[in-house]
C-alpha cells in the first residue's frame, strides 16, 4: 500500500504569468496542464517539468497510513532563466479531520531539514474551515539555475487503533506564492 | 293667628326675607368678630383661600381611621375636590384640624340691592354673572373676585370636621342642576358647621348635600342663603314597570307605579314606552290595543292622561302570546328641589343637625330635605330658616312620597316660616308611603299645621306639639296625640324639659355616656343643640380678636402676647344691658369657677377696656344685668406668654436647638430619624412643623416661608435620600410666639455595594455563605459630586480581622487595574482591637500585571467633570487562609478617609452586604439522583425509557444556609452513560448502534472511549431534566443476556472531558433477551473516490453502487447524511442532518431525516451480477465546509440489519 502512494517522481510548481498566481493540486484532482509560456511584466520564469498526475487521494485512510511526497521549486523554464530574483513561500492547507501529521522538508545536500509542521495544533481559518500552515518565504537567485527540492510527509499515528478512524478522508493542497525581490537591481546578486 | 306671609306676593317675599338677612348680618359685622359660640373657635385666626392654589397633598394622614387625611386649609379642600374628579374615597377618612374660610366676607341678599358682600364692614356689590365684587351697583368699579370651590362630588368616605367651620361655600353656576357643598353623597358628614354660604343652583340645590343615598349626617349646622335659580326647570322622571304577559285573548287594567315625588306639581306630560313581542302566532289573526290604541310594533309610546292603562287583546288564539317589555312610565314635568341640608335624600339618616339658611324654592323646599325617598329618619334636628317656594314647603321635609318609604322623626322642631301652595311646619306632603312615625316634636313656626297633607299611608304622632292653626294636618289624618301649645308654654325651659324631654347638656364628659344629653336650655327659647351659638347674648366679653357671650366651665386655652386687653360689650345696642362687672381669676392651672362660686364673688364694675401685662394664666368673668335678668359670661383660659418655645433636633445624642444660616456637615453612612421636640412652659405648644430643604436659608428666607411648605411633624423624619439635606424646625406656642431651629447639613452619601456572589462569576445568585475554600465577591461603586483631596486616601474595612494568607483582589474599572494584596499575617496589624474594625488602606495593594508585581496602588480622585466616579470589585478568596473558626456577617466595604482617620465617604450603611466564611474542608460531593423505577430496558426493541434525574453538587448547609464551594465555579457538569456487561465489562460503542441517548432534544451517542459525554448546559447549577434512552430493534452484535446502564455526572471545564467523576451512579438494567439469528448477507456500497472531496457552491451527481447478496426477506436501503460534529480530528461523533436540504432530489421519508432510498434490493449473484445504482444529486451551496458522511442502512422489511458509512468533505 505505501508502494501505491509512494511518488517518485519530482513535482514541479508552475507559476503562471502574474505575481501571485500559484496553482493549486489537490490530489484528487488530476494536474492542470500548465501554461509553458510565461514570458509577461517581470519577466520571470518558473521551470517547469510536468508531472502528470501525481495524486495522494486521502480516501479510506486508516490508522497508520504514512507516505510522503517530492517537488521542486525551479526559476528556469527550459532554457529560459528568470533575470530576476524571486521570492517564493509555500502554503500547506488541510482540513485536518482526520489526526494527521504533516511535515514539509527542504531537502539540501541529500539531508531533509523540517520547515514547517501541519496539525490539530495549527491555525485554523475560520471561514474556511481549513488548517492553514505557511512556511518561510525562500529565494530563488536570478541568472542560474536554481532547483528548491522539497518533501512532504503524510502520517496517520497507528495509535488511532479503533474502528472509528476508519476509511477517514481529508486533503492536502500545497500553494505557492511567488514575487519579485524588491531592492535587487538586475544581474545584481539578492 | 294666621301668619300672613302666604298673601304676599313672590318679589316682595324675597325682599322681606332679605331685609330680615341684612339686618341680622349687620347686627353681627359690627363687632370685630363673631360671637363666641358654644364650644366654637373664632375664624378671625385664620386665613382666607386666595381662591386659585390648590394643595398637592393632604397635611397629613393616610385616609384610615386611625389616620385620617387632614385637611388644614383652603387650598388642601380644593385638592380634595380635585381628587373627587377620580377618586370616591369609599372606606377612607377626612377630617378637618381647622376652620376653612373660603370667601371671608359675608354674603347678603336681597332683591333690591341683589347679592351682597360685606368685607371689613364695608358691603360690595357682587356680579353674579362673573362673580367679580364691585365698589358700586352698577359693576364698574371692581374690587376683587368671589372664591368659588366647585361641589365635593361622589364622596363615599366619612367626612369629619371636627366641630370646625367652612366659611364662605359660593356657589352659582348656570350650568348646575346639582348644587351643593356635597353633590351625588353615599357617604357621611360629621360635626360641621357650614357657615355663611350662598347657593342658587337647579334641580336639586342645598347649602350641605344636593343628593345623597345611604348616608348619615350627624351634627352639622348650615346657615346662609340658599336659592334655586329663576328659569323652568323640566324634568322627565322615569319609574320603570314590570313586564306584562298576555296569553290568548284577555283585557287588562294596569295602575301604573310612579317611584317620584310629584305631588302638587303639574304634569306637562305622560307616557308609556316599550316594547312588545308576539309569539305562537300561528296563522292567528290578533289585535292588540292599549288604552284604545292598536300596536303591532316593536316599540311603542303611547301619551297618557292618568296612570291607568287598559289593554285588549282580541284573537281567536289560545296559545297566542305578547309580551309588553322594558316599560317605562314617563312623567314630564317641571320641578325642582331645595333644602339647607339635602335637597334630595334616600335611606338616610339626619341626628343632631339643624338649619338656619333661608331657603327660597322654584317648586319644592325643605328646612332639612326637600325630597325624601326610602327609609328616613330624623332625631334630635330643627330648621330655623324660613322656607319659600312655590309647591310645597315645609320646615323638616318637604315631599316624602312612595317607593316604599317610611319616616320616623323624633325630638326634632321647627320654627322657621313656611310657604308655599302647601306647607307644614314638619312635614310638607306624606304620599302613599309604608308608615310616619313622629315623637317628641315641635312646630313652632307662625304658619298653621304640622303636616299638609296625608295621602294613603299611616301617619302616627306621639306627644308632639303645634301652635298655630285648628288642626295640625291640613288634609288627610294621622293616630296619636299631637296637641296644641303656645309659643309662650313651649319657650318655657321647665315645660319643655318636662313634656318633651330634651335632655340636657352637661359636659363632653357626661355626653360620651349619656348621647341624649344634646340640649342647651336659653331663657324663653326652645332649646338648641349643645354645639350650636346661643340665640339671645345680652353681650359679650372681647380680647383681642376673641369674644365671648355665655357662661361655660369648658374651656379652650386662647394665647396671647404682650398684652390682654378686654371689654365687655352691649350686643343689642338698642336694648343695652343696665350694668356690667366684671372679676379675673390668674395664676397657673386655674380651674373655671362654677356657678355657685360666681355668686359669692366681689365683683368689680366694669367702665372701660382693662389691660393685662404680666404673664400669667387668666379667666376673665362678667356679670351682667339687664332689667331683671343676670347673666354671667366668661372667657376661655387666656394665657398670656411672651416667650418663644424651645425647640429641640435630635439624632443619636447629637442635639441641634439653634437657627444657623450657615450649617455645618455631617455626614450620615446610613438612614437615620430626625426626632424634633418642643417646650414652653406656660401657652403650650401648638403646633411643630418642619421643612426640608437642599440648601441653607438666611433667617429671613425662613420667615418668609409660605405655610404650605410646611409639614405637621407628627412622627420622627426619616432622613433616607442619598445627597444633602437641612431640616428646619418651626415652632409655635399657643400664644402665637414663634421659634425656629434647623440642623446640621445632613449628608448622607456613600459607596453602594450593588451585588455580592459567591466565586467571581456575577449572576450566580447564591447567597453569600461561602466555605473557606473559596472566594466571594463583592461589587461596589460610587458615582457623586463627592470630594476629594490629597490628603484622602482609600481603605477597606472589615469588621473582622481577616485571616492571614487571605487573598484579597480589587478590580479597578475605573481605571482598569486590578490589584491584590495578601494578609501576611495572623497580628493584629489593622487596628482591629482598638477600634474594633481593621482598615487595610489601598495603598498596600499591589498592582497586578507590572515587575514583580511591586508596584503599589496609587490614591486617585476619579473625578472627571466634576463628578467622582468609582467602579470596583472586591474579591475575598480564603482557599489559602489560615482560619481557626467561622467567619459569620463579615462586612467589607470602602470608606476614604482624611488625614485624621475620619471618614469623609462611607459606604452606606444599609447598602453593605454581609458575607460568611463556614470551615469545610470537604469538596462539595457530586449527587446523581432518580426517581426512576425497576423498569428494565429490552436493548434490541423500540423503546424509549424517561429517566427523571437530579443532577447537583451538594453543598455544605449551615443553619439551612447553603454554602458555596466556589471550586467547581468556572466548570460545568455534565452526564456519562455506558454500558456494562454481567461481568462488568463496558460494551463498545460499536455494538450500541441501535442506542441514541436523548437529552434537551438533541441525540448523543458514544464517544470513542464508549461513554456518551452529554454536557448539561448549566454550568454547575442544579439541573432536574430528564434523559431519553432509546433503542430501535434490529440485529445488535450483542449476546444475549443481562445488561447495565450506568450513568453518572461529573465536572469538567468543557463539560465533557470526564473529570470528577462521581462514583455515585444511577443503574438501569437492560435485558438482550431476543437477539436474532445473523442473516447471511453482504452489503457493500461503493462511492468514486472523487466524489468523496466536494466542492462548495457547485451541483454534484453522485452516484453509488449498492451491492447485495443474502437471503432476507425484503431487503431495503435507506439512506442518511450525517455531519461531522467537531472540527477536532479527536472526536469522530457526527450528528443526522436532514439529507433534503441539499438536494432537489424527490425524497421518500422514512422517519426523522432518514429516506427511502431502495425499496427492494436486487440480489447480486455470481451469475447475474446485479448492482443496485443509485444517484444523488448535491447542491453544496448552503453547506458548510466540513467532513460528512452518507450512512447507508441496510433493512429487512422494518428492521435495521447493519450500516455501511461513506465519508466524504466538502471545501
Amino acid at each position: 500500500m505505501r508502494k501505491q502512494y509512494r511518488i517518485i517522481g519530482v513535482l514541479l510548481f508552475l507559476i503562471a504569468i502574474t505575481f501571485s498566481s500559484g496553482l493549486t493540486y489537490s490530489f484528487f484532482h488530476s494536474q492542470s496542464t500548465l501554461n509553458s509560456n510565461n514570458t509577461n511584466i517581470a519577466k520571470f520564469v518558473f521551470n517547469t517539468e510536468e508531472l502528470d498526475n501525481i495524486e495522494l487521494p486521502l480516501v479510506d485512510l486508516k490508522p497508520g497510513f504514512n507516505s510522503e511526497f517530492l517537488f521542486s521549486i525551479k526559476n528556469s523554464l527550459e532554457e529560459s532563466i528568470s533575470d530576476v530574483t524571486l521570492e517564493y513561500q509555500l502554503i500547506i492547507k488541510t482540513f485536518q479531520l482526520v489526526p494527521l501529521k504533516i511535515n514539509l522538508y527542504k531537502i539540501e545536500d541529500e539531508e531533509s531539514h523540517l520547515i514547517s509542521t501541519c496539525d490539530n495544533t495549527s491555525s485554523r481559518d475560520a471561514d474556511t474551515n481549513e488548517v492553514i500552515c505557511n512556511t518561510e518565504v525562500m529565494t530563488l537567485k536570478h541568472s542560474e539555475t536554481n532547483l528548491d527540492n522539497y518533501k512532504i510527509t503524510v502520517e496517520f499515528p497507528s495509535e488511532y487503533n479503533d474502528e472509528i478512524y476508519a476509511n477517514l478522508v481529508d486533503y492536502i493542497n500545497i500553494e505557492a506564492k511567488s514575487w519579485q525581490k524588491i531592492g535587487v537591481k538586475e544581474n545584481e546578486e539578492a | 293667628m294666621r301668619y300672613r306671609f302666604k298673601k304676599i306676593n313672590n318679589k316682595n317675599k324675597i325682599l322681606i326675607i332679605s331685609v330680615i338677612s341684612i339686618l341680622i348680618v349687620l347686627a353681627t359685622v359690627v363687632f370685630p368678630t363673631f360671637a363666641r359660640l358654644h364650644n366654637r373657635t373664632s375664624l378671625m385666626g385664620v386665613t382666607e383661600w386666595d381662591g386659585i392654589t390648590v394643595a398637592t397633598s393632604y397635611r397629613k394622614g393616610n385616609g384610615s381611621l386611625e389616620n385620617p387625611y387632614v385637611i388644614s386649609n383652603g387650598a388642601e379642600l380644593a385638592f380634595f375636590e380635585k381628587q373627587l374628579e377620580t377618586k370616591d374615597y369609599e372606606d377612607k377618612y377626612f377630617t378637618l384640624n381647622t376652620d376653612i374660610i373660603i370667601n371671608k366676607g359675608k354674603f347678603s341678599y336681597s332683591e333690591e340691592l341683589g347679592l351682597l358682600y360685606i368685607l371689613d364692614k364695608v358691603t360690595y356689590y357682587v356680579n353674579e354673572e362673573n362673580n367679580k365684587y364691585y365698589e358700586d351697583s352698577e359693576f364698574k368699579n371692581e374690587i376683587g373676585s368671589i372664591n368659588i370651590i366647585d361641589s365635593l362630588d361622589n364622596f363615599k368616605g366619612t367626612f369629619n370636621g371636627n366641630f370646625h367651620t367652612i366659611y364662605g361655600f359660593y356657589m352659582n353656576d348656570k350650568n348646575k342642576d346639582n348644587a351643593a357643598l356635597f353633590t351625588n353623597l353615599e357617604g357621611a358628614i360629621n360635626n360641621l358647621y357650614v357657615d355663611n354660604i350662598y347657593v342658587k343652583g337647579g334641580i336639586n340645590t342645598a347649602g350641605l348635600v344636593s343628593n345623597a343615598e345611604n348616608t348619615a349626617i350627624n351634627n352639622v349646622i348650615v346657615n346662609g342663603n340658599i336659592f334655586n335659580r329663576n328659569e323652568n326647570f323640566s324634568q322627565v322622571l322615569s319609574t320603570k314597570q314590570e313586564d306584562i304577559e298576555l296569553i290568548g285573548e284577555q283585557s287588562l287594567n294596569i295602575n301604573l307605579i310612579n317611584n317620584h315625588s310629584i305631588s302638587g306639581l303639574i304634569i306637562d306630560n305622560q307616557k308609556l314606552t316599550g316594547n312588545i313581542s308576539v309569539t305562537n302566532v300561528d296563522d292567528h289573526d290578533y289585535i292588540l290595543e292599549i288604552n284604545g290604541i292598536t300596536y303591532d310594533s316593536d316599540t311603542f309610546e303611547l301619551e297618557l292622561l292618568g296612570s291607568n292603562i287598559q289593554i285588549n287583546v282580541i284573537t281567536d288564539s289560545e296559545t297566542i302570546k305578547i309580551d309588553l317589555t322594558n316599560l317605562n312610565y314617563n312623567i314630564e314635568l317641571e320641578k325642582a328641589t331645595i333644602a339647607g341640608i339635602g335637597a334630595h335624600l334616600k335611606n338616610s339618616t339626619i341626628n343632631n343637625v339643624a338649619n338656619k339658611a333661608n331657603i327660597y324654592g322654584k317648586y319644592n323646599a325643605g328646612g332639612l330635605i326637600a325630597e325624601a325617598v326610602g327609609e328616613i329618619e330624623i332625631n334630635n334636628s330643627y330648621n330655623k330658616g324660613n322656607i319659600v317656594a312655590e309647591n310645597v314647603s315645609a320646615g323638616l321635609i318637604a315631599t316624602i312620597e312612595n317607593n316604599n318609604s317610611s319616616l320616623n322623626i323624633n325630638n326634632s322642631y321647627n320654627t322657621g316660616d313656611t310657604e308655599g301652595t302647601y306647607y307644614g311646619g314638619l312635614v310638607g306632603i306624606i304620599n302613599n308611603i309604608n308608615s310616619a312615625a313622629i315623637n317628641d316634636s315641635v312646630h313652632a313656626g307662625a304658619n298653621d299645621y304640622l303636616i299638609s297633607s296625608v295621602i294613603n299611608t299611616n301617619v302616627t304622632a306621639d306627644n308632639t306639639y303645634y301652635i298655630n292653626g285648628l288642626t295640625p294636618i291640613n288634609n288627610g289624618t294621622y293616630e296619636g296625640l299631637i296637641f296644641q301649645k303656645s309659643l309662650e308654654e313651649l319657650s318655657n325651659n321647665d315645660y319643655f324639659k318636662e313634656n318633651l324631654g330634651y335632655n340636657e347638656y352637661v359636659n363632653k364628659s357626661d355626653l360620651a355616656n349619656n348621647s341624649d344629653n344634646l340640649w342647651v336650655y336659653e331663657k324663653n327659647e326652645l332649646p338648641i343643640l349643645y354645639f350650636d351659638d346661643i340665640s339671645n347674648p345680652i353681650a359679650n366679653i372681647h380680647a383681642g380678636i376673641y369674644s365671648w357671650n355665655n357662661y361655660s366651665n369648658e374651656l379652650n386655652k386662647k394665647g396671647f402676647r404682650n398684652s390682654i386687653s378686654f371689654s365687655i360689650e352691649n350686643i343689642d345696642e338698642l336694648n343695652p344691658y343696665t350694668n356690667a362687672y366684671y372679676i379675673i381669676e390668674s395664676g397657673t392651672n386655674i380651674n373655671p369657677l362654677t356657678k355657685d362660686e360666681l355668686l359669692n364673688k366681689d365683683w368689680i364694675l366694669f367702665d372701660g377696656v382693662i389691660t393685662l401685662e404680666e404673664e400669667s394664666e387668666y379667666i376673665i368673668y362678667a356679670k351682667i344685668e339687664k332689667e331683671s335678668e343676670v347673666q354671667y359670661i366668661n372667657s376661655d383660659l387666656l394665657v398670656l406668654d411672651n416667650n418663644a418655645p424651645i425647640i429641640t433636633m435630635e439624632m443619636d445624642n447629637n442635639i441641634w436647638q439653634e437657627f444657623i444660616e450657615e450649617p455645618d456637615e455631617f455626614v450620615l453612612d446610613r438612614t437615620k430619624n430626625l426626632t424634633i421636640s418642643a417646650t414652653d412652659d406656660l401657652s403650650g405648644i401648638d403646633k411643630i412643623e418642619y421643612y426640608i430643604s437642599e440648601e441653607a436659608l438666611t433667617y429671613t428666607q425662613i420667615e418668609e416661608l409660605s405655610e404650605l411648605n410646611y409639614k405637621e411633624y407628627d412622627e420622627p423624619i426619616l432622613i433616607d435620600d442619598v445627597g444633602k439635606v437641612i431640616v428646619y424646625a418651626k415652632t409655635t406656642d399657643i400664644s402665637g410666639n414663634i421659634s425656629y431651629a434647623n440642623s446640621s447639613i445632613f449628608l448622607l452619601d456613600g459607596y453602594i455595594q450593588s451585588d455580592i456572589y459567591p466565586g467571581t462569576e456575577k449572576g450566580s445568585n447564591l447567597g453569600n455563605y461561602i466555605t473557606n475554600k473559596s472566594s466571594i465577591t463583592i461589587e461596589t461603586s460610587y458615582n457623586n459630586e463627592g470630594k476629594f483631596d490629597q490628603t484622602y486616601s482609600h481603605n477597606l474595612k472589615t469588621n473582622v480581622l481577616l485571616p492571614k494568607n487571605t487573598k484579597i483582589t480589587l478590580i479597578d474599572f475605573v481605571l482598569n487595574k486590578v490589584y491584590t494584596y495578601v494578609i501576611p499575617t495572623e497580628n493584629d496589624e489593622y487596628g482591629y482591637d482598638e477600634n474594633n474594625y481593621a482598615t487595610y488602606p489601598l495603598v498596600l495593594f499591589n498592582e497586578v500585571g507590572t515587575i514583580n508585581n511591586q508596584i503599589k496602588y496609587v490614591e486617585n480622585s476619579y473625578e472627571e467633570s466634576g463628578k467622582i466616579n468609582e467602579e470596583f470589585t472586591i474579591t475575598f478568596d480564603f482557599s489559602n487562609a489560615l482560619m481557626g473558626e467561622n467567619l459569620l456577617d463579615v462586612q467589607a466595604y470602602l470608606e476614604v478617609c482624611n488625614a485624621g482617620l475620619n471618614t469623609i465617604r462611607p459606604t452606606l450603611y444599609d447598602q453593605i452586604k454581609p458575607f460568611n466564611v463556614i470551615i469545610d474542608n470537604n469538596d462539595a460531593p457530586l449527587v446523581l439522583e432518580t426517581d426512576y423505577k425497576d423498569n428494565v430496558v429490552e436493548l434490541n426493541s423500540n423503546s424509549q425509557t424517561k429517566i427523571g434525574f437530579t443532577s447537583k453538587l451538594d453543598y455544605l448547609k449551615f443553619n439551612e444556609n447553603t454554602v458555596y464551594n466556589t471550586k467547581y465555579e468556572l466548570m460545568k457538569i455534565g452526564l456519562g452513560i455506558k454500558l456494562l456487561d454481567s461481568d462488568g465489562n463496558i460494551v463498545t460503542k460499536d455494538k450500541m448502534s441501535n442506542m441514541i441517548f436523548v437529552y434537551k432534544d438533541k441525540e448523543y451517542y458514544p464517544d470513542s472511549d464508549n461513554i456518551v459525554h452529554i454536557n448539561l448546559e448549566n454550568g454547575i447549577s442544579e439541573v432536574n431534566d430528564t434523559l431519553t434512552i432509546k433503542t430501535i430493534e434490529s440485529d445488535i452484535n450483542l449476546k444475549q443476556g443481562t445488561y447495565y446502564f450506568k450513568i453518572f455526572n461529573y465536572i469538567a471545564y468543557d463539560g465533557y472531558i470526564l473529570e470528577n467523576i462521581n462514583t455515585n451512579e444511577i443503574e438501569i438494567k437492560a435485558i438482550l433477551s431476543n437477539n436474532k439469528v445473523k442473516y447471511d448477507y453482504e452489503f457493500e456500497i461503493k462511492m468514486d473516490k472523487a466524489d468523496q472531496i466536494l466542492t462548495k457552491n457547485e451541483l454534484f451527481k453522485i452516484p453509488f453502487e449498492i451491492k447485495y447478496k443474502g437471503e432476507l426477506t425484503n431487503p431495503n436501503v435507506k439512506l442518511a447524511l450525517y455531519k461531522k460534529s467537531s472540527l477536532n480530528p479527536i472526536n469522530q461523533d457526527y450528528e443526522l442532518i436532514d439529507l433534503r436540504t441539499f438536494t432537489e432530489d424527490e425524497l421518500n421519508l422514512y422517519i426523522n431525516s432518514i429516506y427511502n432510498i431502495v425499496d427492494t434490493l436486487e440480489i447480486y449473484d455470481e451469475e447475474n451480477k446485479k448492482i443496485n445504482n443509485y444517484e444523488l444529486n448535491i447542491n453544496t451551496n448552503n453547506i458548510e465546509t466540513n467532513g460528512y458522511k452518507f450512512q447507508f442502512q441496510l433493512y429487512d422489511d422494518a428492521k435495521l440489519i447493519s450500516t455501511q458509512d461513506k465519508y466524504f468533505i466538502v471545501k
